[in-house]
């Protein structure tokens, strides 16, 4: 009878231990993933911090954590990642009791984007071993990949030719109540803008300069439309690009930058819109709305687009740049109205070094190939 | 080749094995005596050689000659016919294992040691018992102890080597840290399992089944036939209740059920005390580890040591039913909804899911719309819904509509 006890006693001992390890492996146990930065840019590498904090007295000697996100990150294949259509990376810890582990885990950020993790996988042994035990645990963490930074030198060149656009647009519709400055005269200024007491002071002719009448903003307009079955998403990056070093360039000058596409935005699937605005906060908002850009979803015309908004690109006097690799009629004509009216406007086509610039240039809207290597 | 740690762990289950066979066959004629225990430290000899060259002989003949061998030195060391015999058969039996397996190339029963093999322990024990055999007694039972941790051990060993293979090529896998912690573990579940062996068996809870068993019949038989005299009550008190403090001085003076209270209570005062100290020891353990682990940084991990998460507050959320019937009577707003439900069920040629509204109970119940039937629907709505309370007039509405059919419209 003595050694049924003993086995007895043995058995249901570790019975209970097991079942008190399973009821409380996983209390006061947490698991967090965070990006050190909240924005990387395209190419570059980052780093994500996990910590496992366990506040109770029972230790775990073997935690696996895992979790799903984006294959667009790219961690190396040290790094416990298996890529499939996604990358599920997984760590082991052995935690103690009271104690936090932080690990940090470098990764590429290989494609522009918004990547949210929102749930780690806990999984881990028995009090023996043996056995699985497999619990969630929430996490909020994201990650913006901004898009790549174009070469410098293809972007100076385009940057002063829209500068050009822009200074010459300021000069030709001048407001006579407002004063910029003096300057010397130069051949050709009207008499009616010498400065007689400028002029006595310095001895030679001064003439006033006068503001633009135009407010100053831009607006980029980015159409990610493929007219065809055929899609072109390189053509179609290299636009948010463009529109990214865009908006950097200007806002450095203090010009009010906005920007309006037909793509869907990957967490509410609305089209974007990011009103006008210059400062700080502006480059981030536009960066962040460009990354958010989701170009497996199906976007509207985006002359319809246009329409939408005529009214108010007319009412804020914008300077409209149309970066697009699409040439059908109804867009030329959206943006030569848009170009008169608003003393002009710019039609950039990305496209492919083999495909054809349709698209002719006027007054009001001057047309600039961009050519994207295949 | 085999993990060193497993090879001894199998080593002394083959050990345990024959040792307690041959101790058994020894006290088949009668008690054995320390030396033939002795006598059973030779099994490890021919057990760790010849499972050596099991391993690592090429040829077979050093197997069989080193067989040989063994089999010679049993015969030698044995004082009698008996002696000699036990040794012989079992060296043989340990030899011809280990030959199997050789050739089958696997592992065989004497390698790893099973659950089912505690029946070899137990059987020893129940014959000593029987045939009271005081040294084979204690020799099985403290093998089936020892026999039960080596199977933990040897499991725990197990499950960590496999851990550790499936794993092996992960990126910064914590194979120290995992061992240690293991280790760790395996000494905290090791002692509560010894903690269970002890208490178990000396909990009373054999005595207290008997008193159990005597109460009941007891209990039956003064069912069946009215209370007797002293007599019976004599027969209830075991001998050692008289030394206890709680024991009875005469007869009818305290019952037998307080008496094994207070003898429960007094076991549970002495378990707890006991866990209580070695809790505090492991804590002690577990205490000085951590300190010692403490920033110990593996493969670039950062340790830290954090606080204990303080006692949290839990609340239930949902609600407790009431009790009700005896303890506690329903209010008027309870029997109105069960008079209704009964309607609906009455009615109703599926259970509801519980999740409809009465308008739509009474729809699929295929209710007619009567003024009774809105009648009910008003009061049941007031009684669940509303605030105000009901009067016992409502109530005896929602009673009597058991005597209307609301399958017929009235005209």
């Amino acid at each position: 009878m003595t050694v049924l006890l003993v086995l007895l006693g043995a058995g249901l001992a570790q019975f209970l231990a097991g079942v008190y390890y399973k009821k409380n492996w996983n209390r006061h146990l947490s698991v967090s993933l965070h990006f050190e930065e909240s924005a990387v840019t395209e190419g570059n590498r980052g780093i994500m911090t996990e910590v496992i904090e366990n506040r109770k007295w029972l230790f775990l000697p073997m935690l696996q954590a895992g979790f799903t996100v984006s294959r667009n990150l790219n961690f190396s294949e040290e790094e416990n990642a298996s890529v499939s259509d996604n990358t599920y990376k997984r760590d082991i810890f052995s935690v103690m009791s009271c104690q936090r582990i932080t690990r940090q885990v470098p990764f590429l950020a290989v494609k522009r984007g918004y990547y949210e993790i929102t749930q780690a996988e806990l999984l881990t042994k028995g009090p023996l071993l043996s056995g699985e035990l497999y619990s969630t645990c929430p996490v909020n963490t994201y990650l913006y990949v901004y898009p790549k930074k174009e070469r410098k030198e293809a972007c100076r060149e385009l940057f002063q030719k829209l500068s050009g656009v822009l200074e010459e647009r300021k000069r030709l519709l001048e407001d006579p109540f407002t004063f910029r400055g003096i300057r010397e005269y130069a051949p050709g200024d009207p008499m009616n803008r010498i400065n007689w007491k400028a002029s006595a002071r310095t001895g030679s002719f001064m003439v006033n300069m006068q503001d633009s009448t135009t407010a100053g903003k831009v607006y980029l307009l980015l159409d990610v439309e493929d007219e065809t079955i055929w899609k072109y998403e390189e053509l179609h990056e290299a636009g948010i690009r463009i529109a990214a070093a865009m908006t950097e360039d200007f806002l450095k000058k203090g010009i009010e930058i906005g920007l309006v596409s037909n793509g869907r935005d990957c967490m509410t699937g609305e089209e974007i819109y990011v009103p006008a605005r210059a400062g700080k906060g502006q480059i981030t908002r536009m960066l962040q709305s460009l990354s958010r850009i989701d170009l497996r979803e199906q976007p509207k015309k985006f002359s319809e687009c246009l329409a939408d908004r005529k009214n108010s690109f007319l009412a804020q006097e914008a300077f409209c740049i149309l970066i697009t690799k699409n040439q059908y009629d109804q867009l030329v004509m959206a943006m030569e109205e848009l170009g008169r009216k608003n003393g002009g406007s710019v039609f950039l086509a990305a496209l492919y070094p083999g495909m054809e610039l349709k698209v002719k240039e006027s007054r009001a809207m001057q047309v600039i190939r961009w050519e994207v290597k295949e | 080749m085999r993990d060193r740690l497993l090879t001894v762990y199998g080593f002394f289950h083959a050990w345990m094995l024959a040792a307690v066979l041959y101790f058994w066959m020894i006290c088949l004629p009668d008690s054995g005596g320390s030396m033939q225990m002795l006598q059973t430290l030779y099994f490890f000899i021919p057990i760790s050689i010849l499972y050596w060259n099991r391993e690592k002989g090429k040829q077979i003949w050093s197997y069989l000659f080193l067989s040989g061998i063994f089999l010679f030195c049993g015969w030698f060391l044995g004082r009698n016919l008996l002696e000699k015999t036990g040794l012989v058969i079992f060296t043989g039996i340990i030899a011809l294992c280990y030959f199997a397996d050789r050739v089958r190339n696997v592992m065989g029963i004497l390698c790893r040691p099973e659950y089912p093999l505690l029946g070899v322990f137990a059987l020893a024990y129940f014959y000593s018992l029987y045939f009271q055999r005081t040294l084979l007694e204690r020799v099985s039972l403290w093998a089936a102890v020892l026999y039960w941790l080596l199977l933990l051990w040897v499991r725990n060993r197990e499950a960590l080597l496999d851990v550790c293979e499936t794993n092996q090529k992960l990126h910064r896998f914590p194979q120290s840290a995992v061992a240690a912690n293991n280790r760790l573990l395996l000494f905290m579940i090791t002692f509560i399992t010894l903690a269970g062996m002890i208490l178990l068996p000396f909990s009373g809870l054999r005595q207290g089944i008997y008193s159990l068993g005597r109460l009941l019949v007891l209990l039956i038989s003064w069912l069946l036939s009215g209370l007797s005299s002293e007599e019976r009550e004599e027969e209830i008190l075991p001998p050692q209740e008289m030394e206890s403090p709680f024991h009875k001085v005469e007869a009818g003076e305290m019952p037998a059920f307080l008496y094994m209270i207070f003898q429960l209570l007094e076991k549970l005062l002495i378990a707890a005390f006991l866990l209580a100290l070695l809790a505090g020891l492991v804590y002690l353990i577990i205490d000085l580890y951590r300190k010692y682990q403490e920033g110990r940084g593996e493969n670039g991990d950062v340790l830290e040591a954090v606080q204990a998460a303080g006692n949290e507050k839990r609340e239930r959320i949902k609600p407790r039913r009431r009790i009700t019937g005896f303890l506690r009577r329903y209010n008027t707003e309870e029997k109105i909804r069960r008079y209704y439900r009964r309607q609906i069920l009455k009615y109703a040629k599926t259970k509801p899911a519980g999740t409809e509204t009465p308008e739509e109970l009474e729809e699929r119940a295929g209710m007619k719309h009567t003024s009774e039937k809105e009648r009910i629907h008003e009061i049941y709505e007031q009684a669940r819904y509303g605030n105000v309370p009901c009067s016992r007039k409502q109530e005896q509405v929602m009673k009597q509509a058991d005597r209307v059919d609301f399958s017929k419209e009235i005209v």
